[in-house]
């Protein structure tokens, strides 16, 4: 039995389920979301029957179409007009059916004035959306988890066909498992580049457990200490924009009347206390509901929301605040006198 | 004499070897009027033209292009101002585009070919476009339709071999970069071909949509069918920082079907008039015509 949990790891370094057995949030390992097996080591033989073939002697290799690192994410940002779009939530809050939906609505031409113009990570669009395609032979759709510990962003190239705008969207793809850990070890945050550098700031609520009444003061203190985290660190010290998400609000509409109006009214609440308390922090805070990708699109359709929150994310950029703008004092009297 | 080159692209079974074949017969033949003409037989070999123009006159399907060969054809033509053009199309097997898009890389002889086109003829099967199709549809209209006592076997989006519909006996299939959409592939190939180490600037584009006879019931212009089915390539190209500047036409190449009509096919007393190109609201024989717009 020893065995069976020395080959768990859990993403809280505080967690010794690896050494007890007993995950420190009092979860069964099998559904505490930071808990994961260790990968056995692979063979080089496995290695070399699943590695794609080697390239043929001499081939050129093209634009690899995978989601971008932060270097390759700053080449698009230099390049042309373009907005950041940061999505913080804990684990399982929908940010990458998000990031897919948005997609797949754009592919399939219902995302109003919006029009595509490129993208430099279509390979991996395809990818993300595997899961809640017809060719996965899924019952429902799926979304596959984001490893954690790193960041990366897709490329999304629009055109605002009213004012003929083009700009591109570079949006953050993290694991929720490292917004948690900041709000424990706040010296983690300051290492989200993406947080930074974001014009939006998107948090994620997760509906499905606003709907439970033991899991809903958890996930508001969870998402209230890593916005914190990211005050407290002085990573959104810029006033992005805030956009309150309310996520898989088909389970929300689903859901029994009751349990639906005490979700709802828990949630204005809760997006009330985030505005109120950390009000210095953003500009132009704004409150969405969505349905990326729902299981029955009887309820409510594939993408619901996305649309009025493209528009904002597609909003020209915040203000920087006086403070951020570096004035340069002339050393000489005459240098300063001003007209 | 000027020299000229235009690279036919397309994913596999697109319909450029077939396009190919009639072209050279068109021109050959000299039976039909025609924006390029006929100027000799000199200069260059002519055996795989032959060949597949053979296979298109018994109105047979054309055998695969062979991967390893890259067939570069050449024709020495008249242009409508009486001046000599060689034109150069390299018949790259539809493979070598498939491998741009899952595998990421091209050999340097396919990147030299391709960065040596004026022009590019981008092939897309009009009655083969693989769409997106997702599974809270589906699963809504299995349910539909067996409220309404309907068999619910159908996949709605692909009627290409090897792809699938939900089930319960075979769940969770791998990602693999051939089941994406046809747009998306071809979009990304043009992508490509605007990104280091491919790109030499601008070009022009037709977009070739081939096998235009089995999809004209449908009473879409081209450029409305890809709007309609190809939307992200429409957009991509009407709107797309890239500046392709493009046009689209329909194009039945084979006159019809082969495995139906192959005989009233062959019966046809000018072959050249079994060709249908569709330029908006006109229709005629000449395929040459997007040619003279691609090396003007």
């Amino acid at each position: 039995m020893v065995t069976d949990f020395a080959d768990l790891i859990c993403a809280n370094p505080g967690c010794n389920v690896s050494k007890t057995g007993k995950c420190m949030e009092g979860l069964d390992t099998d559904t505490c979301p930071h808990c994961t097996k260790k990968q056995p080591a692979v063979s080089e033989e496995v290695l070399a029957e699943t590695l794609p073939d080697s390239p043929v002697r001499g081939s050129i290799s093209l634009a690899h179409g995978k989601r971008m690192s932060i270097t390759e994410a700053e080449t698009v940002l230099r390049a042309a007009d373009s907005r950041v779009i940061a999505l913080v939530g804990p684990f399982a809050a929908g940010k990458t059916s998000l990031i897919a939906s948005l997609y797949d609505k754009i592919q399939n031409n219902s995302c109003g004035d919006f029009r595509f113009t490129r993208s430099h990570t279509l390979f991996d669009f395809e990818q993300v959306c595997h899961p809640s395609r017809i060719e996965s032979r899924r019952l429902e759709p799926h979304t596959d988890r984001t490893p954690f510990g790193v960041v990366s962003f897709f490329h999304l190239g629009l055109c605002n066909t009213n004012s003929m705008a083009s700009l591109d969207l570079v949006i953050a793809d993290r694991a929720g498992e490292d917004y948690k850990i900041a709000s424990d070890d706040i010296s983690r945050a300051p290492t989200f580049a993406e947080i930074s550098r974001s014009d939006t700031l998107s948090v994620l609520i997760d509906g499905q457990r606003l709907l439970s009444i033991a899991d809903r003061h958890k996930l508001r203190s969870d998402v209230q200490l890593m916005i914190q985290a990211l005050a407290d660190s002085g990573s959104i010290n810029h006033c992005p924009r805030l956009a309150i998400v309310l996520t898989k609000f088909d389970l929300l509409e689903s859901a029994e009347s009751t349990d639906k109006v005490k979700a709802l009214a828990y949630f204005e609440e809760f997006e009330k206390k985030i505005r109120d308390t950390f009000s210095t922090h953003f500009q132009d805070a704004r409150v969405f509901r969505i349905a990326a990708s729902p299981s029955s699109v009887n309820v409510l359709p594939r993408g619901y929301g996305l649309l009025e929150l493209l528009e904002f994310w597609y909003s020209p950029p915040p203000t920087r605040p006086r403070s951020d703008i570096l004035e340069l004092v002339p050393k000489r009297i005459f240098g300063r006198v001003r007209p | 004499m000027t020299n000229k080159s235009i690279v036919i692209c397309g994913l596999p079974d697109s319909g450029k070897t077939t396009f190919l074949a009639a072209l050279w017969h068109l021109i050959s033949a000299k039976d039909v009027k025609t924006a390029l003409t006929f100027k000799t037989l000199q200069g260059s070999d002519f055996t795989h033209l032959n060949s597949i123009m053979g296979l298109w006159l018994e109105a047979k399907k054309q055998i695969r292009t062979d991967i390893s060969s890259n067939q570069v054809v050449t024709m020495s033509l008249i242009d409508l101002r009486g001046e000599t053009v060689r034109v150069s199309f390299p018949d790259l097997n539809g493979e070598t585009y498939q491998r741009m898009w899952e595998d990421r890389e091209c050999d340097p002889e396919i990147a030299d070919i391709l960065m040596s086109g004026q022009g590019i003829l981008l092939f897309i099967h009009a009655d083969r476009i693989k769409m997106p199709g997702w599974v809270a549809e589906e699963a809504a209209y299995k349910l539909e339709a067996e409220q309404q006592g309907k068999p619910t076997e159908v996949a709605a989006t692909d009627t290409e071999a090897g792809t699938a519909s939900p089930s319960v006996e075979a769940p969770n299939i791998p990602w693999h970069p051939r089941l994406a959409p046809t747009q998306v592939q071809v979009v990304d190939l043009m992508q490509l071909l605007r990104k280091p180490p491919l790109d030499i600037g601008p070009r022009r584009v037709v977009v070739m949509l081939s096998a235009w006879d089995l999809v004209a019931d449908e009473g879409l212009s081209p450029q409305d069918f890809l709007c309609q089915k190809l939307p992200l390539l429409h957009q991509y190209l009407e709107y797309g920082v890239d500046r392709w500047t493009y046009r689209v036409c329909g194009l039945s190449a084979q006159g019809g079907d082969y495995a139906t009509e192959a005989e009233s096919l062959c019966a046809e007393n000018i072959p050249s008039k079994r060709i249908r190109l569709i330029n908006g609201t006109e229709v005629s024989h000449d395929i040459t015509e997007p040619l003279v717009w691609l090396m003007e």
